[in-house]
């Protein structure tokens, strides 16, 4: 039983030290940089590759959505939270659609043309297109 | 306009009616209590005798609904001090337009839209997203409305790897109770004006979250639009009839670390003796410390004393204020400001006191506490 438990614990700690893996539905182009991927997650941009895109976030407390936004984005939970409500009551737009948690997230994903996404590296399989990793 | 909109509104439904659509309601609210030590009214009522709620308690709700990922709808109400009575609230549409996203960089939005006249235009019912405990009334009371019902254009470009700036051109029209004492009987009184042709240009420059510049232009055709069969309703009309109104207003804000600038000027003009021809601005600094952010702020409001002859009113008075915010969560906070009104021997216009010459030369406190939330 302790093997077992020691065995889950090593387990659980290599999936959180795991990178943010960004994924798209195969129907989106190719060459988005860390840049775009921050400002169609901020509402800024709604376009990658000359298509239409619809991003998909993940709960709050999420490990993967911290690592993308302190990762990628690179701002804190807590600052993305503020900035989006301000986005809302200024009529500039509305926060992404959320859903569960990784493999939500993929299923949305790879179902969903034009969405993009994020999830830890270790999740990722042949139904989505990867964009980038941190 | 409304035809325009609903019009919009049919074409983007047409091809989704069988996709189910994406909506999101949110909401804000302000309890606020404020009280002077003055028993001459100021500010839509505050006096010294009560700690007063109407004035900066504020309920509001929005519904944002995507119709397809060009266009979405936004709708807001708020419950707030009435525009027509200083002593009760009342429940005001504030926002109601159809956005439509070309691409990217532009957008057209139509409906009932929020003036572009200050850096917190859009914010300006929401207290949690501004530090100031009130936006100073030396700046944002030159404004007798914030809302009109017209069309605007966003349209955004790139400036480096880091700027960006927006270009926003609106035209439109808006109607709105202005507020004064009736000199007959000296009991504060709201009067229905129309401003016509409304057309500006709002330019904004955002600079990596570190700097925001803006500059705005707005005119229209300003006209009495109430009952015109009494004496005071006669004369009125006869001041305000198609007269040409400007606001002009330059902003800018600074973070540096922890610590924020804001400054902003504005500049009113209206050709009529009805109304004062001021120039208004304030700088306020805040630095946060965790979860306190305390502030200063200065604002000053100014007036053409030789307009029509010496017979326009005057606004002339500056303020001081202090305050602190309290970060109660990422949702919500508590602010609390004591500020001191310094009205000049000059001011004799009832646009802010109930009847501004009793008061000229005088400096008067007033205590502000809120709590504001939003979710």
């Amino acid at each position: 039983m302790n093997k077992f438990v020691l065995l889950s614990l090593l387990v659980a700690s290599f999936t959180a030290q795991a990178g943010v893996a960004v994924i798209a539905n195969p129907s989106v182009g190719d060459g988005a940089t860390d840049k775009d991927i921050k400002k169609v997650f901020m509402g800024k941009k709604s376009e990658l590759a000359g298509g239409v895109v619809t991003p998909v976030d993940q709960k709050e407390g999420s490990a993967s959505r911290k690592a993308f936004y302190e990762g990628v984005v690179g701002q804190t939970e807590d600052e993305v939270k503020a900035y989006r409500t301000e986005m809302v009551f200024t009529g500039k737009g509305t926060p992404p659609k959320e859903v569960a948690d990784d493999a939500a997230v993929k299923l949305f994903v790879a179902t969903t043309p034009g969405a993009v996404g994020y999830i830890d590296e270790s999740k990722v399989d042949a139904s989505v297109k990867v964009l980038l990793k941190k | 306009m409304n035809k325009i909109l609903l019009s919009l509104c049919i074409a983007s439904l047409l091809p989704v009616t069988a996709r189910a659509l994406e909506g999101q309601v949110s909401g804000f609210g302000t309890i606020g209590a404020a009280s002077t030590d003055s028993s001459q009214a100021y500010d839509r009522g505050l006096d010294k005798n009560n700690a007063e709620w109407i004035n900066d308690t504020k309920a509001g709700i929005q519904a944002d609904v995507k119709i397809n990922p060009h266009f979405s709808i936004t709708g807001q109400v708020v419950a707030k001090q009435s525009t027509t009575d200083d002593d009760r609230m009342s429940v005001q549409g504030e926002w109601l337009f159809g956005s439509y996203a070309l691409n990217d960089s532009t957008k057209i939005r139509a409906g009932k839209l929020r003036l572009p006249l200050f850096m917190m235009s859009e914010q300006l019912d929401v207290g949690k997203a501004y530090i100031l405990a009130k936006l100073p009334l030396e700046m944002y009371g030159q404004a007798p409305t914030n809302g009109y019902v017209g069309a605007d254009l966003l349209k955004r470009f790139e400036v480096g790897e880091d700027g960006e700036l927006t270009i926003q051109p609106y035209a439109g029209m808006t109607r709105f109770d202005g507020r004064g004492i009736n000199p007959l009987d000296s009991n504060v009184m709201f009067k229905t004006f129309e401003a016509d042709s409304v057309r500006g240009l709002n330019v904004l420059f955002d600079y990596n979250e570190i700097l925001r510049l803006r500059a705005g232009y707005m005119a229209t055709k300003l006209s009495y639009k109430d009952e015109r069969s009494s004496v005071l309703g006669g004369m009125i009309a006869g001041m305000v009839s198609n007269v040409d109104a400007s606001f002009a207003s330059l902003g800018a804000q600074l973070r540096l670390g922890h610590t924020t600038i804001t400054g902003e000027y504005g500049q009113r003009r209206v050709d009529s003796m009805m109304f004062a021809d001021t120039d208004g601005r304030y700088l306020s600094v805040d630095h946060k410390l965790g979860a306190f952010t305390p502030y200063l702020s200065y604002a000053v409001i100014s007036s053409d004393k030789a307009k029509m002859g010496g017979m326009a009113p005057n606004l002339d008075q500056s303020t001081k204020a202090a305050g602190v915010v309290y970060a109660v969560n990422g949702n919500s906070n508590i602010k609390a400001e004591a500020s001191q009104v310094s009205v000049g021997s000059a001011n004799n216009s009832n646009e802010f006191f109930n009847n501004g010459t009793t008061i000229a030369g005088k400096d008067i406190a007033v205590y502000r506490l809120n709590y504001n939330l939003m979710f």
